[in-house]
């Protein structure tokens, strides 16, 4: 993972991390990739992971209109998903990977929230894995907060049509936990300093540094 | 300091206080002891009023002040401190951040960082608890030990005037008992706070020279007594008869 290309129709900034997609691209993945990448706006993205290439993909996805991004995995590729959404308005998104020969592993993790409580989201996550390969692994985390009787609705779809297949999903979707509220207040904090230290931790989790600093769980409460 | 008077606590609809009477000054130690499920740390909670239960009789007043319509930071910030028989894990915030945002907020100004260092590395290094904690995800990933001194960082960086110690003993082994003992001792002696300690065993109240004793039964206090009631307890165990026996003979 220390190997980055830079493919066509993506335009990379100075520091050669945070890029810029246009609408409707195809990206061809190669090699080792690695993007990170903070998006505002909503574009359908297709990426081709050809034989053993590797694609790295950390996106802080501020979304306000509904978008589709599609992963097509050849044989011995290598995906790691890491993917914040932070939604406005009345959205779906669908994710939708594709395993289509042998020895692909993807692993996706997702946390989603509303910028607001009129806001509803939709992420649909089809895991697809072709009949007649072995040894692909899919491991899905998707985890929706709830901050203020907002909808979020997860539905993981796995098709799966090989038995030679390691398929995991973890999925949830709630609210603040009571526990760590009641903590937090124990200690002295209020209410609403405790939700957005709660906010930003579950946003932060699954992000590095680069997209990290763009999170202020204050702005959500 | 602490006047709990009449008090009934319910959980889901189930009665598990009930006529619940206590006074604590300040400077005074009290120790709770009661066999497993009678509601020890269910008062604890209730104290901090805890979202699982519900006061639906008697009251609860702090330095004159009714708890009634005061809520758990209000409650933490008149100087109630909890250190929970189970600390809540937060993963993804730090010792750290909790400790600023609680010292900031309640003192409405920003905290002197040199200031604030100094005092969690002095903590640290008194109670034995490696510096890098500091920086770790509350609990997150900690030993049961590790925890109960974890929490004590807290207590000392917030300075409480009502300790609630709800078997902090559990969990810690020979060293770190005498350390935390030791430690709570010295902030006893400097703060002269009220502490309430909940435990099934000997080994803390050795660094206390007088405490008065509860027992508990049911969700009430059947008996109460000086801090000779602990050694019989813990020599006899609960058995009423036992008890009461031993107290005749005095
Ligand atoms: N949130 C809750 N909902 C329902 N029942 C509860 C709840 N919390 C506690 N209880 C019940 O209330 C009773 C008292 O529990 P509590 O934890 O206060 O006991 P304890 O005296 O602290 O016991 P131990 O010595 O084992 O720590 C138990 O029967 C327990 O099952
Ligand atoms: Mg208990």
């Amino acid at each position: 993972m220390n190997k980055l290309v830079v493919v066509e129709d993506i335009k990379l900034n100075d520091d050669h991390t945070l890029i810029e997609f246009k609408d409707n691209v195809k990206v061809d993945i190669k090699d080792v990739v690695k993007l990170i990448d903070y998006m505002e706006e909503s574009k359908d993205i297709t990426f081709n992971l050809n034989n053993d290439s590797k694609l790295f993909l950390e996106r802080l996805w501020i979304l306000n209109k509904s978008a589709n991004l599609v992963i097509n995995m050849h044989k011995n590729s290598d995906l790691e998903l890491r993917l914040v959404v932070i939604n406005e308005g009345v959205n779906t998104i669908n994710l939708r990977v594709n395993m289509l020969e042998d020895l692909g592993k993807a692993k996706i993790y997702v946390r989603i929230i509303n910028k607001n409580k009129d806001s509803n989201i939709n992420f649909i996550c089809d895991g697809n894995i072709e009949a007649k390969t072995i040894d692909n692994n899919l491991l899905e985390d998707l985890k929706g907060l709830i901050l203020d009787n907002d909808t979020i609705k997860i539905s993981p779809n796995m098709q799966v049509a090989t038995n030679e297949v390691m398929a995991n999903h973890l999925v949830t979707v709630g609210s603040f936990n009571l526990e760590e509220l009641f903590y937090l207040e124990s200690k002295g904090l209020s209410r609403n300093r405790a939700k957005e230290l709660l906010v930003d931790s579950f946003l932060k989790n699954i992000l590095g540094e680069h997209l990290k600093k763009y999170i202020n769980g204050g702005d959500y409460i | 300091m602490l006047i709990i008077k009449d008090l009934e606590v319910k959980a889901e609809d189930k009665v598990i206080i009930k006529n619940f009477n206590l006074e604590i000054n300040t400077g005074e130690i009290h120790v709770l002891m009661g066999r497993n499920g009678t509601g020890k740390s269910t008062i604890c909670k209730a104290i901090l009023k805890h979202p699982d239960y519900q006061i639906v009789k008697g009251s609860i007043s702090f330095l004159g002040k009714d708890l009634k319509d005061l809520d758990t930071t209000m409650i933490s910030r008149l100087g109630i401190f909890l250190l929970s028989q189970n600390p809540v894990e937060v993963q993804g915030i730090t010792n750290a951040e909790v400790l600023r945002n609680a010292l900031s907020e309640k003192n409405n100004e920003r905290v002197d960082i040199f200031k604030f260092n100094k005092r969690l590395n002095e903590v640290c290094e008194m109670i034995n608890l490696p510096k890098s904690f500091v920086h770790r995800d509350v609990n997150f990933n900690m030993s049961g030990g590790e925890k109960k001194k974890n929490e004590l960082l807290h207590l000392f960086m917030l300075e409480p005037k009502l300790i609630i110690l709800d078997e902090i003993n559990s969990g810690l082994d020979v060293d770190a008992i005498k350390t935390v003992g030791l430690a709570l001792r010295k902030y006893y002696e400097i703060y002269k706070p009220a502490i309430l300690i909940v435990t099934h065993h000997a080994d803390i109240l050795e660094y206390f020279d007088d405490y008065k004793v509860h027992v508990m039964d049911k969700g009430e206090i059947t008996l109460s007594g000086d801090k000779s009631l602990a050694q019989t307890i813990l020599t006899t165990g609960f058995g009423a008869s036992a008890v009461a026996e031993d107290l005749e003979n005095e």
